[in-house]
């Protein structure tokens, strides 16, 4: 179902006329998915709304050569995730700092927001994904919170499914550790 | 005898007027009882279309349900804490953020192209052309610190319009091409990921053969199918 209206949208995008329309109902439909996505990351809202923008404008430049034989679904998470690291690896060069000033740096991005309590179990949850490694960090995003399968995880980050779950697994028991620990 | 008759009728009159019936009730009512049967199937209506999705809606939520037990059945294995971990999103976002979400449409690609072709950034190529010539020339000369100084007194001196003449169109549209393919890419959207393959997650998984993996997945009772 989902497929087919992407592909509908896809159709119309090409003819000039409904190009904007076609593009309005697809930022509509994915903007929230791809919103939390990317907001995981990079743990600010100013900072996940700039890659949202950018990561649009990408796709608006991009989608007249999207090739179909990829889902329209994958391709978005895809710019969705190159785009939020990219803007994590600009803010690590800005800062000029080490990985692990960058683990402390988005750990304190958590403690700053707003209603943090660190006594609450969703929030641990927060600090500890911010501890792990940035490509843990994004196959465990997309199967804890998108529920994404592995198959269609696999087709995201171009990526083996094994590699995938070992990684899942990894990341997952890292931050039972942290929580029971913490 | 006849008081006991009296009684009798007295106490028969009494029941019969106990409860009442409507008026009519049970001449009407083998009519009442039938008229339900026939309409039994009109009492209760379903949307226009019910039933030609009802298999479909059936179908993807026993899929629904499936893919959530599968994704709680993965976490309680071997991370429990985390699967009792309420999923609702802590971050804020600002009201009506989804709903007022725009964003300016960029400058389309068509327009970029045109740009290039404009007399000015022809005439700006053909000066590439004519750097690029004369630098290529001062390749040829080994004496270095003098090269930079030539090509500058050179560039200087050129007269674009009047160059252009001794350029051939083939090497015009050579730069032209190049250029505008520059201006394409730059436009393409570059989809591969920063790193060149998960396979390499991190230093765990990175030296790691599938049978160790395969091994891993054993030894914590994972599901590889």
């Amino acid at each position: 179902m989902i497929q087919q209206e992407d592909k509908e949208l896809l159709v119309l995008f090409k003819e000039t006329a409904n190009k904007e329309k076609a593009f309005t109902a697809i930022i509509k439909k994915y903007q929230e998915k791809l919103y939390w996505h990317i907001r995981r990351m990079v743990v600010e809202h100013e900072d996940a709304n700039d890659v949202l923008q950018n990561m649009f404008i990408k796709v608006w430049n991009g989608l007249e050569n999207f090739r179909e034989d990829s889902q329209l679904y994958t391709w978005l998470y895809r710019i969705a995730t190159n785009e939020s690291l990219t803007f994590i690896e600009q803010q690590k060069r800005k800062s000029a700092s080490s990985i692990d000033d960058e683990e402390n740096g988005l750990s304190d991005k958590v403690a700053a927001s707003e209603g943090f309590d660190v006594k609450k179990l969703e929030w641990k949850l927060q600090l500890a994904i911010q501890k792990l490694p940035e490509k843990q960090r994004v196959v465990f995003n997309l199967r804890y919170y998108d529920e994404m399968p592995y198959e269609e995880m696999s087709r995201v980050l171009e990526t083996s499914e094994g590699a995938l779950k070992a990684s899942y697994h990894h990341a997952a028991k890292k931050i039972e550790d942290f929580i029971k620990n913490y | 005898m006849g008081d006991d008759y009296n009684i009798l009728n007295s106490i028969n009159n009494t029941k019969s007027e106990t409860y009442k019936v409507p008026e009519g009730y049970f001449e009407n009512f083998a009519n009442s009882v039938l008229l339900k049967i026939h309409s039994k199937n009109s009492t209760f209506e379903t949307p226009k279309g019910y039933f030609d999705g009802l298999s479909s809606s059936i179908l993807s939520k026993i899929k629904e349900q499936k893919i959530e037990s599968e994704f709680t059945n993965e976490l309680r294995e071997f991370a429990p804490i985390l699967a009792s971990i309420n999923k609702k999103q802590v971050y804020q976002v600002p009201d009506n953020y989804f709903n007022n979400f725009t964003f300016e449409l960029p400058a389309t690609k068509t327009a970029k192209i045109v740009s290039l072709r404009s007399r000015f950034t022809f005439i700006k190529y053909a000066a590439a052309v004519i750097i690029t010539v004369i630098a290529i020339g001062g390749l040829f000369n080994n004496q270095a610190s003098k090269q930079s100084l030539a090509i500058y007194k050179q560039v200087k001196q050129i007269n674009v319009e009047k160059s252009i003449n001794h350029i051939s169109d083939k090497e015009l549209n050579k730069v032209l091409d190049e250029e505008q393919l520059l201006a394409y890419q730059s436009t393409n959207i570059n989809t591969s990921l920063p790193w060149k393959n998960l396979d390499n997650l991190d230093d765990e998984i990175q030296y790691v053969t599938d049978e160790e993996i395969d091994a891993y997945f054993k030894e914590n009772n994972i599901s590889t199918n």
